[in-house]
């Protein structure tokens, strides 16, 4: 077929043995947007780092522009006239704006010199058209995270690209930034650029999209015009239809409550933040990327200590400036970032689960009880029902009973407080109901449950009531039962 | 048969298809890998230099090299295993020889008595101690609080140590020290040199603090990943200034042995050791690179590497070629390990896509 | 956007450059190398004549050499430990190669043949770094230690004494300009000019930026990273070539075992000057500076009365100055942008 810009057929794809992506066929027409739905870890990123040559891939066939390519490079899919706005942006935080936007048209256009005047024009317009004015010559590692996706965005719109793939650009982003990007977007479409919008906010899909593509585990699952495309089947369609979740009920609240923060703020990052958690509850905290969800979450667990403000534990008050007192207290912290602060990929999974409790460990002399160890490590494997042997490393585990893992290391120290945050990122369906699950059974357990997510479908089913924080500030408050899936994001999108 | 050949493999570490099946855990694998290289190495001397070799004056000299590059390859370890180097090390042992030099020098005179004397080392050892714990500390500082590469900051402390010995010497060397002293240099107990006993005394050390105590799993865990140590609530600039205390002081008491072995203390003594301890490191894989190995894995690993320089010199290798050898087995090993590592991925890729493919197959085969 | 507009960002951008000035670390250099000039001239007024000015300015060249080649590494990531090898293997082999081919050919084949040898010891250093992605560090410090024992056994161990060398050497070691100063300085000036261009101007160059402040980025933007590292260790290999035939012109004589304990005054020049061990950052008037510091503070001490004993020292206490203070200058923009 001749008016297909991207054409892949059976691509296979692994990660030292791990297959994430299963016999993949796509095809994309000339000024075409394609929505790429899927749960997080569905494979969608490492489709698009095909694509765009980041990855090899193990077999099958890719076509751009009509001609095949068996391996295909960075800059061979750059010259096809591919443009990728990369999930972590991509950008280099040691150059400037105009550096950033400036250097890869000149990569583009082949050139030996680096002219820095052509570069500031050419970074000027691209963000003109975006409608955004940034000083140029700051350093993209000074730059709020907002403006980082625009400088992002604005170096993959300014050339003439056939396709403009764009992984999930709106996730720092207000709503009119958004609404400015829908705009660009209709106009590339008009001059016969091709699309491929990365997403599973169901709004943008339809704002946007002229057809749906849903990935789950590494499979396509559905393919349709977006028109003949129902709203309610996508979750369906990311989740699979085995997973039903019932939304979450709490049991009966404890009349004090268990936690409890007072105009806690931290610099610029928060201000004025506070709230309650009682027994038996699953307080969840959202917001756009760079909302200040994240530091908030990072100084209640001490990693910063709060420049304002009092915390309370079972109404004590108590002071946590530095990780150890935040452990002394019985805080406990998943990280957002699993691979990167959560799990040794290395080391086995029995000295994972007893990371956080060494130092109970000690007998008399002062060295480890190997058989307390043995015992307290089986003990979590056991009752996470983690499937592998206490011996082997982490990094043979999938995402789920990693994530479960990092669990078990927390929940062996018992803690009071739990801070989730995005705790579901890259995992696989399965595994997130059972992580929910989970949850749900330690806020049963009279451990008081933060969780800080942006998945809105996780926030509605698995909390009974939602913070939402916009530029550093507690901006909406509501009982979960009050809120449906669109009123819940126009929340977390609006400009204060 | 065919499974007696598996499990041979597995020991080896070679052939291993599937990562989550690995019987033998990756330590002993690098052990039982150490120790054939060895019996190999050993084989070929015995066989061709039979009498030479096997010689008592050989095998105590081999003792005495083992432990003048192992306790140092030992303070290196344990900053390796944390993912990062120590360079202060050989300038810090200078420092300390110097030091004590000067005031064994200043204090022996030809009547002092022989309990004054020992009385004297006791206060160097003591001394040692101190300016080891001193140069950790500082290390540590730079490191853990102030947030220096490491590299950089042990490359500034060694560049400081060795001005301060040049101050104190004015960059002479210092010869001259009691019998008593040169007696451990030179010593054996049962024929085992003393310098091998005492290194040995290090190694059982570091094994205890390595294999038996929180701190070694958290040392382990740090150079795996210290951003995830630090969200699990282990103390990262706690381990920092155990290691590298513990590193620098087991180097400071290296520098009595080094004024003992030589009957000299000099600023720039063992400008070649350092890439020697960074090859034992890689060697026997504790270094977080491969993030595997344990104490007993630094022992073999300096048995092989001194078994290849005693057999290099024995069959006449000129001692350029002989001093490059550890440098050249460095670079040889990692580029090793990372070609294993990509032909296994490749090859377990290959696998999943089969599995996959077949799997695709039969599927296809049901639904027509 | 109108006239007051503009003329209010042009204030915001000036306070904003004098800011940005004030924490670049070229100036902090300068403030302190024209503070340490001022303490010694004034102690002993000896030190501003036009003659010292020459002399430290000749002492500094193959510091400032070599450190280009340091800096450009630095600046993509890596720290390299086979600096001096490469520079005195180069040297020593190309001085070596000339006696036996011609010794009275002009200087320029010296030059060249060192440059092709030291290119090649770079290229090598290039593929084990970028073929089996060793660190830097390591690979360079098994390098340096090959490459030694390779020269010793094999292109010789004994040194080139005044009187064997070649003629071209000798006569370049005594060319002066402009009233006494160094023709080896306007060589390092000219590298330097050269270096600067090519890391500001061209598109491989920003590329080295670009490799050390986000490698999986540069590679995502259609830079061939291979070949940008391969493009790295040749011609830093040619740069410390370069520094190792002016060092061996200018001290008349070709000693193998010379220069090589240098490696980490290189590197401690270099941070000084401000490059940062994590890659991205530096230029090459750093290393300009950094090795005119460095350079005083070895030679001239003892010109107030400092014992040159006490060189190694207040080196060492500079180099760790100037670590500390890179170090808070980091956690202050982590700060400000956190």
């Amino acid at each position: 077929m001749e008016n297909n810009v991207i054409e892949l057929r059976d691509i296979c794809k692994s990660f030292y043995g791990v297959q994430v992506l299963k016999n993949i066929n796509l095809d994309l027409k000339v000024g075409e947007a394609l929505c790429i739905a899927g749960e997080n870890g569905s494979g969608k990123s490492t489709m698009i780092k095909i694509i765009s040559g980041a990855y090899d891939y193990d077999y099958g066939m890719l076509k751009i522009n009509g001609k095949e390519f068996p391996s295909i490079t960075p800059s061979q899919s750059i010259a096809e006239g591919i443009q990728v706005i990369y999930q972590d942006f991509s950008l280099f935080p040691n150059l400037t704006v105009a550096e950033n936007i400036g250097l890869s048209y000149h990569l583009l256009e082949n050139k030996k010199a680096y002219n820095a005047k052509s570069s500031r024009e050419i970074a000027r317009e691209s963000l003109n058209r975006i409608g955004v004015d940034l000083d140029l010559d700051r350093l993209v590692e000074d730059i709020p995270v907002a403006q980082k996706q625009i400088v992002a965005i604005a170096r993959a719109i300014m050339q003439d690209a056939k396709v403009v793939i764009m992984d999930e650009p709106t996730t720092a982003l207000t709503q009119n930034e958004i609404y400015r990007l829908y705009d660009i977007i209709n106009n590339l479409k008009a001059s016969g650029v091709s699309i491929i919008f990365v997403s599973h906010k169901l709004d943008e899909i339809f704002a946007v999209c002229d057809r749906v593509y849903v990935i789950r585990n590494g499979k396509e699952v559905a393919n349709y015009p977006v028109d003949q495309f129902e709203r309610g089947k996508l979750s369906y369609y990311m989740t699979g239809a085995e997973i039903y979740e019932e939304a979450f009920v709490p049991e009966e609240l404890s009349e004090e409550p268990v936690f409890e923060v007072r105009g806690y703020s931290n610099r610029n990052n928060f201000k004025d933040i506070s709230f309650k958690i009682h027994h038996g509850e699953i307080l969840c905290i959202t917001g756009r990327l760079g909302s200040g969800r994240g530091e908030l979450a990072k100084t209640l667990f001490g990693v910063s200590p709060a420049t304002e403000g009092e915390m309370f534990i079972h109404g004590k008050p108590v002071r946590v400036r530095n990780v150890s007192e935040a452990i002394k207290h019985k805080i406990a912290y998943i990280p957002d970032d699993r691979l990167a602060e959560g799990i040794f990929l290395r080391a086995s999974i029995k000295d994972n689960l007893v990371a956080v409790i060494l130092d109970n460990l000690k007998n008399k002399l002062g060295l480890v009880n190997e058989k307390v160890k043995a015992k307290s490590a089986a003990e979590w494997q056991e009752r996470l029902a983690i499937k592998a042997t206490l011996g082997a490393p982490g990094q043979s585990l999938s995402g789920g009973n990693q994530q479960r893992v990092v669990l078990g290391k927390w929940l062996a120290s018992n803690p009071e407080v739990l801070i989730l945050n995005c705790p579901t990122m890259g995992v696989d369906v399965k595994s997130k109901s059972e992580i929910h699950e989970l949850i749900r059974e330690m806020a049963a357990h009279d451990i008081a449950i933060l969780l800080i997510s942006d998945d809105i479908g996780e926030i509605l089913n698995n909390s009974n009531r939602v913070i939402v924080m916009n530029d550093g500030r507690i901006s909406f408050e509501a009982e979960t039962e009050t809120l449906d899936y669109d009123s819940l994001s126009e929340k977390i999108t609006e400009i204060l | 048969m065919n499974s007696i050949i598996l499990k041979i493999k597995d020991i080896l570490g070679l052939g291993v298809k599937d990562p989550s099946k690995v019987k033998t855990n990756p330590l002993t694998q690098r052990n039982v890998q150490l120790v054939l290289a060895i019996v190999i190495f050993f084989g070929i001397m015995v066989i061709n230099r039979p009498d030479t070799f096997l010689s008592s004056t050989n095998i105590k000299s081999m003792l005495i090299q083992i432990s003048d590059v192992g306790i140092f390859a030992l303070a290196m370890a344990l900053t390796m295993i944390a993912g990062g180097i120590d360079l202060s090390i050989v300038s810090l042992a200078n420092l300390v020889a110097v030091i004590n030099a000067v005031l064994l020098k200043a204090v022996i005179t030809d009547t002092t008595s022989n309990s004054a004397i020992w009385l004297w080392l006791l206060v160097c050892l003591a001394i040692a101690l101190i300016v080891g714990f001193i140069g950790g500390v500082i290390n540590s500082f730079l490191i853990a609080n102030l947030g220096i590469p490491q590299i950089l900051a042990t490359m500034a402390t060694m560049n400081l140590y060795l001005g301060v010995s040049t101050i104190i010497t004015g960059g002479r060397g210092i010869i001259g020290f009691p019998q008593q002293l040169l007696n451990i240099g030179s010593g054996d107990f049962l024929g085992i040199p003393y310098p091998f006993i005492i290194f040995l005394l290090f190694a059982v050390i570091m094994y205890i603090f390595l294999q038996r105590t929180p701190y070694g799993t958290k040392l382990r865990l740090y150079g795996l990943n210290q951003r995830a140590t630090f969200f699990s609530g282990i103390n990262n600039k706690k381990v920092i200034y155990q290691t590298h205390i513990l590193a620098c002081m087991t180097a400071a008491v290296m520098g009595l042995l080094i004024m003992a072995r030589t009957n000299s203390a000099t600023v720039d003594y063992g400008g070649q050791v350092i890439v020697t301890t960074l090859l034992i490191g890689i060697l026997s894989g504790v270094a977080a690179l491969s993030g595997v190995g344990n104490a007993i894995s630094i022992i073999l690993a300096l048995f092989l590497n001194q078994l290849i320089n005693s057999g290099l010199n024995l069959l006449r290798v000129s001692s350029f070629i002989r001093e490059m050898v550890p440098a050249a087995l460095l670079i040889t090993i990692i580029s090793l390990e990372f070609v294993l590592y990509r032909t296994r991925e490749r090859r377990l890729n290959r696998m999943a896509l089969k599995l996959n493919l077949e799997k695709a197959n039969n599927q296809g085969a049901v639904n027509e | 956007m109108n006239k007051i507009d503009q003329k209010s960002s042009f204030m915001s951008r000036l306070t904003e450059t004098v800011n940005n000035l004030l924490m670049r670390n070229e100036t902090v250099l300068v403030l302190i190398t024209i503070g340490l000039s001022v303490i010694i001239g004034s102690i002993n007024s000896k030190f501003f004549t036009i003659g010292t000015i020459y002399e430290i300015l000749l002492a500094t060249v193959v510091w400032g050499i070599i450190g280009i080649g340091v800096g450009i590494v630095m600046i993509s990531g890596g720290v390299d430990l086979s600096s001096t090898t490469i520079a005195i293997f180069s040297a020593y082999s190309a001085t070596k190669i000339m006696l036996a081919i011609n010794p009275d050919a002009p200087l320029i084949l010296l030059f060249l043949i060192a440059i092709v040898i030291g290119g090649l010891l770079g290229l090598v250093n290039g593929l084990f770094i970028s073929l089996f992605n060793i660190p830097v560090f390591f690979a360079t410090l098994a390098t340096a230690t090959i490459y030694k024992a390779l020269m010793l056994e094999y292109i010789g161990n004994i040194y080139i004494t005044p009187a064997q060398m070649p003629q071209a050497a000798l006569d370049f070691s005594r060319t002066y300009v402009l009233g006494g100063l160094h023709v080896s300085v306007l060589l390092m000036f000219a590298l330097l000019i050269l270096s600067y261009i090519i890391l500001r101007y061209t598109i491989v160059g920003r590329g080295v930026y670009a490799l050390g402040g986000a490698p999986e980025s540069a590679a995502r933007i259609g830079y061939k990273l291979n070949r940008l590292k391969l493009s790295i260790y040749i011609y830093s290999g040619m740069m410390y070539a370069i520094g190792g035939v002016v060092y061996v012109c200018n001290s008349r004589l070709a000693d193998p075992y010379d220069l090589m304990d240098s490696r980490l005054t290189v590197i401690a020049a270099v941070v000084l000057g401000g490059f940062s061990l994590t890659g991205g950052k530096g230029s090459v008037w750093g290393v300009l500076l950094g090795a005119l510091l460095s350079t005083i503070i070895r030679n001239n001490l003892i010109l107030i009365g400092i014992s040159s004993d006490w060189a190694n020292f207040v080196f060492g206490l500079i180099f760790i100055a100037a670590v500390v203070l890179q170090a808070f200058n980091t956690a202050r923009t982590k700060r400000r942008t956190a």
